[in-house]
């Protein structure tokens, strides 16, 4: 074709071409072309995330996609991931099988190229960060900094008669060379620096700032309410004592980045004196104002609270523009629109029976959900077993045979399964924080209800923003979705965005 | 007993089309609504910007997929099934640069959106992966300096 392709396509057409495009590399590619593409690609871009504003507040509607991965990282919770570029960093994490039997914690570090969905495995050189999960990642001027964490240590224990397995939090900083693709240990000031996981970072002016977080001693406690500041450049850490009332110890919170002199904090859950199970969820708001020499913590108004307190308190937000994001499925009560029975289980000896557990942190009294068998004539990835015989006290085994339905009685136990895995609506709630440092207010919004995949993990998943769409990784489902009755068991991981956005 | 109607192209050939195959164009079920069919008229609706070559081609797709459930409107929450672009639509589309940008124009012209959405995606599949050099070549586009995008957003 001899002719100039641009005379002969028009820019809404164009258009149309470029949002089948992801936003990253190929959209910048485009704008590279000439004069026409430029224009129209930089207007697609600028579009993708205009129309990804408005779909969290509520004026339009997003969509999950889901992107089945052939090459993953393994299924795991609790990773420290962060994006730069056109790349997701994805380091860590661990994996707890369905009866806490086995756990396993990871020090692997992956990337995926967000233009084409792709995971890519890195293996650097250097001195490895120790495996870990519930730690945080951020990237300062070419270097990715991992800190902290929880990671697995055996111990003896008399009472439980053996060798246990337990999740202790460390204080190592790693910092990760981007360009050099190699792990560098930072041992300059362990000593003074607390364990601590499950806390919030964000940088600010060349120099990490550290918020609560899970510290395992009772004396470390009181250590949560300060807050712990890492100069990249030259490894010092200063604890800063904040004069005033400032948030209370606690974990799990979400940590943003306002600007160069302003952070926020919201959420979490308490960390309760002496003890060491999970506090009360919490939704208060604080700001930390940096601007100047005395710091100052700042409770901020939150203007229409959030409907369901577990929001920010298990959940990792993300910050979208100016906008926290924190999604949520419709409704916690049921599960993906089943009709659910209401059960009691309790754990029995004989590992034929299901048992199911659910995190503590979201059933704590022992009463679970599950979903009954759904009879449906255009089933597609149902597993249908016989109810459960428990011949004679004999020890069972599961159904491992997936591909086709199962009847009659078996020689050994059956698993009672019956899902159809359907999508599910979910909510994207984001708190709006324009008005945050100059008014000291925050506001809670709504967006439309979206479909999603049913799968999509409700614990220690991972939420980041790329351009113009939310992109969710890692992350276990719920127990009784978990991989044994997964026809499909590839690993996933999602992408919000607007409808019209095709990729 | 399915109505027959007559398209014309720009180089004055005339399709015989059922009226359900023409009806998967937007362009073409506005102008019946509008002029109303009356069954002893002939109606011959004259399509000055389509080709004879082109509309046999666009016919051909609408009678593959005119079964097909109508795409989704943009307000309406639905299920996100596959983007992929099926196996005939794959073959279908096997055809030179110019021959897919007419067909382009066409759908766009018809306001056929199904035909319009599976062929920008073949498009937007030749240049993913590409460098901007690659992609001038694979479209023979003149060079142009210009800044590229960044991350604009907070």
């Amino acid at each position: 074709m001899d002719e100039n392709m641009s005379k002969t396509l028009p820019d809404e057409i164009l258009e149309i071409i470029f949002r089948s495009l992801a936003p990253y590399s190929d959209l910048r590619s485009c704008s590279l072309v000439c004069k026409q593409w430029n224009r129209v690609a930089k207007s697609t871009y600028r579009y993708g995330i205009d129309k990804l504003y408005s779909g969290l507040r509520g004026s339009a509607l997003l969509q999950c996609t889901t992107q089945i991965h052939d090459i993953a990282p393994s299924r795991r919770s609790h990773v420290a991931t962060c994006v730069v570029g056109d790349y997701l960093y994805a380091f860590g994490g661990s994996f707890v099988d369905d009866y806490r039997d086995y756990r396993a914690a990871f020090n692997d570090l992956w990337k995926m190229n967000l233009s084409s969905r792709k995971w890519e495995r890195i293996i650097p050189t250097g001195q490895y960060p120790k495996p870990r999960f519930c730690a945080n990642l951020v990237h300062h001027d070419g270097n990715l900094i991992l800190y902290g964490g929880r990671m697995l240590h055996r111990s003896h224990s008399v009472l439980q008669g053996g060798i246990v397995l337990l999740s202790v939090p460390i204080n190592e900083i790693h910092v990760f060379q981007m360009e050099s693709c190699r792990w560098i240990s930072d041992y300059r000031t362990l000593d003074i620096v607390p364990h601590i996981s499950m806390y919030g970072v964000t940088e600010h002016k060349g120099m990490l700032v550290v918020t609560g977080g899970h510290i395992h001693s009772e004396a470390a406690i009181a250590e949560n309410e300060h807050v712990w500041c890492y100069c990249i450049e030259s490894g010092d850490w200063t604890k800063r004592d904040v004069e005033g009332p400032k948030p209370g110890p606690r974990r799990k919170h979400t940590q943003v980045k306002l600007d160069d002199d302003h952070l926020l904090l919201i959420g979490g859950v308490r960390i309760v004196r002496g003890t060491d199970n999970d506090g009360q969820p919490q939704n208060d708001c604080w700001m930390l104002d940096m601007s100047q020499p005395d710091w100052k913590w700042i409770l901020m108004t939150v203007d229409r609270p959030a409907e369901n307190s577990l929001l920010c308190s298990n959940h990792r937000g993300c910050k979208v523009g100016d906008n926290l994001v924190f999604l949520h499925p419709k409704c916690s009560m049921n599960i993906g629109g089943h009709r659910c029975g209401i059960i009691r289980v309790q754990r029995r000896r004989n590992p034929g029976l299901d048992a199911l557990h659910l995190p503590h942190a979201l059933e704590p009294h022992g009463i679970y959900r599950i979903p009954l068998e759904i009879n449906n004539q255009n089933d597609r990835n149902v597993i249908r077993a016989q109810p459960d015989v428990n011949v004679n006290g004999r020890r069972g085994e599961l159904c491992q045979d997936r591909t086709h339905t199962v009847r009659g009685v078996q020689p050994y136990p059956a698993v009672v399964r019956s899902y159809q895995f359907e999508k599910k609506e979910y909510f994207a709630y984001s708190l709006d924080l324009e008005e945050a440092i100059v008014k000291h207010t925050v506001r809670w919004r709504k967006s439309l209800p979206f479909w999603g995949d049913e799968r999509l993990p409700v614990l220690g998943f991972s939420v980041d923003y790329g351009a113009g769409e939310i992109i969710v990784t890692g992350g276990l489902p719920l127990p009784c979705f978990q991989s044994r009755c997964d026809v499909d068991n590839r690993e996933r991981s999602y992408f919000i965005a607007h409808k019209s956005v095709l990729s | 007993m399915s109505k027959i109607i007559k398209l014309q192209t720009s180089d004055g050939e005339i399709f015989d089309v059922d009226v359900e195959v023409a009806t998967c164009s937007g362009l073409i079920k506005t102008m019946l609504e509008v002029l109303g069919m009356d069954e002893n008229d002939e109606e011959i609706v004259s399509l000055p910007n389509v080709s004879s070559a082109i509309l046999k081609k666009v016919l051909e797709w609408t009678k593959y997929h005119k079964d097909d459930a109508p795409p989704p409107e943009v307000d309406e929450p639905t299920d996100k099934s596959s983007h992929e672009i099926c196996s005939w639509d794959y073959n279908f589309l096997k055809v030179d640069q110019g021959t897919l940008f007419e067909i382009i124009l066409a759908a766009n012209y018809l306001d056929i959106k199904g035909l319009l959405v599976v062929t920008c995606k073949t498009v937007a599949n030749m240049i993913k992966g590409k460098s901007p050099e690659n992609i001038r070549k694979t479209f023979n586009i003149k060079k142009w300096f210009y800044t590229c995008i960044g991350r604009e957003d907070a």
